[in-house]
């Protein structure tokens, strides 16, 4: 059973109106337990709508989504998604620890056992000294990790993640960066990543899916045949260069139709 | 200097001022007989110890007695303002109660808040003058004790700015927070409770101050109709048919009610400070309304 | 037979004794009285026959409702919200023209309280003398004793003008004459210091005309008691039972008025003394003496009250017989001679009340 299979997805916006948008069209894609899967661009290019058809924050308007065998709203009910934003969104009046506890909270997790969960995915993102802290007192890459602790805190099957390095600086991504594909590799989490960045998708990604706007639809998918375990000198690799090369010609294809 | 001390300071430095204009006017209405310096326009107020009395003689006329033989007016006036201050209080608290509900409503039902809203701003329209006598007409049918009629007068002044703030504080989360809950798969109390509620927070406060102050005049005037001798309302009217022999009495009750309001304004400044981190407090309402908050007439259309 | 005797006798003391149980056990009849202001010694009496029990004696609970502004007490009692209401004789007149049904059981004061007061430089002695002057009222039909005095001396005033209630304009001198309560307002400039000797203003510096004065007489009928039509058949003994209360209230207050000015600041705790004082003396003065008997309507006052109200358009038409009723105040007065009291105060006098600065 696929992590996730795509079938003919399609999303219109205000159907019907003369602001009728088609967002994304004929989508075809399978993805398998613990991929990662990048998804590349043009900006409305659609990659955000697919990330929320995927995570059931809006509705398809044609085709069929499956998440390890299910409705999105029934993976959604059953607790599949992890998700991460561009912007941590943290809530501010709770504490680091009391951020990364609020979906345990939510799931019903008694106290203790939550406290002990939190604490260990604060481990995980090497922010377990901050756990008192509010989300003011953190850097932006600071409560970047805090929101992929939270997002991983319930040991969700697929982390859903939206540009959430887009804020940060070139440094702080390159190490949030390595971060994430460290986590990944402890938890074994399917991640479907929408991004901007070439080099971050190539350097992430087990396939960089390439979509074009207008209509938004998948037109390459790129296999990264990168090695295992990834570290900061995967990036000065030929191969890495090559397969930059590659994602960034299906990209000016797409730009260029 | 410590922001406290210097709240402080300003306050005693507003005060001085306008101190100072009031006897600075009288002074010179005094002097020219009743007009504007070097024309014959006559001032708008006149300036002779009946209309207008030293500030002096208003501070005097507190510690002296009421009343022949009677107590100090400061303690006869402090004592109304604690039985109106009962009434007011648990105007503001029913007021605040029925606001947050409404907050929660609208937000929850864009049909209710669509229907009501209308309603809710129109009842601000009402003036509180008229309301008042037919709520005790109707309390009195019902045999409802007068203080509680005159707390429900207060509550409806009370209400208001409570209802729009919480809405505005309820709709404050960001869109991606409210997906972030949905995707927890969060019920629609959870939301509430987690999310809207604690992100209102910072908005209700601004409210409540606004609610503090509007509670204190709602139980003034409702005790007029409900006809309340120990509160503030009775002082003020007594001492306002006293006014052509003693203005400085009627002074001195405005004095207290405003103090009375100043202190309850202070109690909610205090919860406050308990319950919100200075990072979130929001200074005024103003900056409740925000660059990127909605103003009033947004969210009332 | 004895111990038949002794058999009756225990008997009967049961039966007292069951009978004054009973009659404890017994609730007292609940009667709102709504007044037309707050607690002032305008309504001292009603505040007496509470305060002395005499309503409790009476087999009544007595709860007194304040006026206020928006209030209108024949209305409050043709509404039900009271039994008793008091009200000014025509102001209940024009609300029966609406059909408010109210009938007047008590004409309590026997005169006007309504005086125009002037200062005395001005030279203002008798109605002639507002012509050409500038002549305050306070309107909402407080006015039609002045304006009947002004037709019936022919006086072109210069300007009629709304007066607030209170005394500003006059002590202000925007206005030359000024309507006031004898009992109030007037008292009110006696209270406030006179800017060039740094004295009260005295009774010297101004001059009054006085409406009952039989030289004007336009004088109309104030506060008296009224229930509606309807209450008054139905209720005869209550009727009767809450004057000879307020009756007695009354008579207290005129032979104990220091004891009244107490009750009544008691009840109005901003109050000022020497106010109170001077208002109960001058409500005494407008009750006593009342040659009928307290509370028992004199035909002609009633007369002279409807002749100004018609010709000052104030009602339509001459009310019906049955407006008033004697029939009550005149039993309660009976029953109070019997008690041994005075219910027409040929003996009393108006004593001098100093005033303090502010009312204090």
């Amino acid at each position: 059973m696929s992590a996730l299979s795509l079938r003919g997805v399609e999303k219109v916006f205000n159907p019907g109106s003369d602001q009728e948008v088609r967002a994304v069209h004929g989508i075809d894609l399978q993805v398998e337990k613990g991929e990662f899967i990048s998804v590349i661009g043009p900006s409305g290019c659609g990659k955000s709508t697919l990330l929320r058809l995927i995570g059931d924050l809006t509705p398809p308007s044609a085709g069929t989504v499956s998440v390890n065998g299910k409705t999105p709203a029934k993976a959604r009910l059953d607790r599949d998604y992890g998700m991460v934003f561009q912007s941590a969104t943290l809530l501010e009046w709770r504490r680091v620890q009391a951020n990364v506890e609020l979906p345990l909270e939510i799931m019903g997790m008694d106290a203790a056992e939550r406290s002990r969960q939190a604490a260990a995915m604060l481990e995980l993102v090497q922010l377990d000294r901050f756990a008192n802290h509010y989300p003011w007192q953190l850097s932006g890459g600071m409560q970047q990790r805090v929101a992929i602790a939270r997002a991983l805190a319930f040991k969700p099957s697929i982390l859903l993640m939206d540009e959430p390095f887009g804020a940060l600086d070139e440094m702080t991504r390159e190490r949030m960066q390595s971060e994430l594909l460290r986590i990944r590799a402890e938890t074994g989490t399917t991640v479907v990543f929408v991004t901007h960045s070439i080099p971050e998708a190539v350097f992430l990604s087990t396939r960089v899916v390439i979509m074009s706007s207008r209509p938004g639809t998948i037109t390459q998918v790129v296999d990264i045949d990168l090695p295992e375990p990834r570290s900061d000198e995967t990036r000065e690799e030929q191969r890495f260069f090559e397969l930059l090369t590659g994602v960034r010609e299906g990209l000016r294809a797409v730009e260029g139709s | 200097m410590s922001p406290n001390a210097r709240r402080i300071l300003s306050f005693l430095g507003i005060l001085a001022v306008l101190v100072v204009m009031w006897e600075g006017y009288k002074w010179m209405g005094t002097a020219t007989g009743g007009v504007w310096p070097g024309t014959g326009i006559g001032l708008p107020v006149r300036t002779n110890e009946r209309s207008m009395p030293h500030t002096w003689d208003i501070v005097i006329a507190l510690l002296r007695p009421a009343r022949r033989g009677g107590e100090m007016l400061l303690l006869v006036l402090l004592r109304a303002a604690l039985f109106t201050w009962r009434s007011a209080l648990l105007g503001f608290l029913l007021g605040s109660a029925v606001g947050f509900g409404l907050g929660v409503l609208f937000v929850r039902s864009a049909l209710a808040e669509r229907g009501l809203m209308p309603h809710v701003v129109a009842s601000q329209t009402v003036p509180i003058l008229a309301i008042a006598p037919i709520l005790v007409v109707w309390a009195g049918r019902l045999n409802v004790t007068r203080w509680l009629v005159v707390a429900v007068v207060s509550a409806y002044l009370a209400f208001f700015p409570v209802a729009i703030n919480t809405l505005r504080g309820l709709r404050s989360p960001d869109a991606s927070a409210s997906e972030l809950m949905r995707s927890y798969a969060a019920t629609p109390n959870q939301v509430l409770w987690k999310l809207q509620v604690p992100a209102a927070l910072p908005y209700l406060f601004p409210a409540l101050k606004i609610a503090a102050t509007a509670s204190i005049i709602g139980a003034i005037v409702g005790e007029l109709p409900a006809s309340m001798p120990d509160g503030l309302g009775r002082a003020i009217l007594n001492f306002a048919a006293a006014f052509s022999a003693a203005p400085e009495k009627l002074f001195a009750s405005i004095l207290v009610a405003s103090l009375v309001g100043i202190g309850f304004v202070g109690i909610v400044v205090l919860a406050e400070r308990l319950l919100i981190p200075p990072s979130r407090r929001l200074e005024d309402i103003s900056e409740a309304a925000g660059p990127r908050g909605r103003n009033l007439k947004e969210v009332v259309a | 037979m004895r111990r038949l005797g002794a058999l009756t006798a225990t008997l009967a003391v049961l039966v007292l004794i069951t009978g004054a149980c009973a009659a404890e056990d017994d609730e007292l009849t609940p009667i709102n009285l709504q007044l037309q202001w707050v607690a002032q010694a305008q309504f001292a009496g009603y505040y007496a026959a509470v305060d002395q029990g005499f309503y409790a004696d009476e087999g009544l609970d007595v709860t007194i409702l304040e006026g206020a502004v928006e209030i209108v007490p024949q209305q409050v009692v043709a509404t039900g919200g009271a039994e008793f209401g008091l009200a000014w004789v025509p102001k209940a007149l024009v609300s029966n023209e609406e059909e408010a049904g109210l009938v007047n059981v008590g004409q309590v004061f026997q005169r006007s309280g309504t005086l125009m007061v002037s200062w005395a430089d001005s030279g203002i002695t008798s109605p002639s003398d507002w012509e050409g002057k500038i002549v305050g009222n306070w309107g909402f039909g407080n006015e039609y004793e002045l304006t009947a005095a002004i037709e019936k001396f022919g006086v072109n005033v210069g300007e009629l003008v709304a007066q607030s209630f209170d005394m500003e304009a006059l002590l202000n001198r925007e206005i030359d004459a000024a309507e006031a309560m004898i009992y109030n307002e007037y008292a009110q400039v006696l209270e406030a210091t006179n800017p060039d000797t740094g004295e009260l203003y005295q009774p010297s510096d101004l001059t009054v005309i006085d409406f009952n004065d039989p030289s004007i007489a336009t004088a109309m009928l104030q506060d008296a008691i009224w229930v509606t039509e309807a209450y008054a058949e139905d209720n005869p003994d209550i009727v009767e039972a809450f004057l000879r209360a307020s009756f007695r209230g009354w008579i207290h207050c005129r032979d104990n008025p220091d004891s009244c000015v107490d009750i009544v600041l008691a009840a109005g705790p901003t109050l000022g003394r020497s106010h109170q004082t001077w208002q109960m003396n001058e409500i005494n003065g407008l009750i006593w003496p009342s040659p009928h008997g307290i509370g028992v309507m004199d035909a002609a006052l009633w007369q002279q009250t409807v002749d100004v109200a018609t010709s000052q358009g104030v009602i339509q038409g001459v009310p019906p017989a049955g407006s008033y009723r004697t029939d009550f105040a005149q039993n309660a007065v009976d029953a109070l001679e019997d008690d041994g009291l005075d219910t027409v105060g040929n003996s009393w006098r108006r004593v001098t009340v100093e005033l303090n600065p502010g009312g204090e």
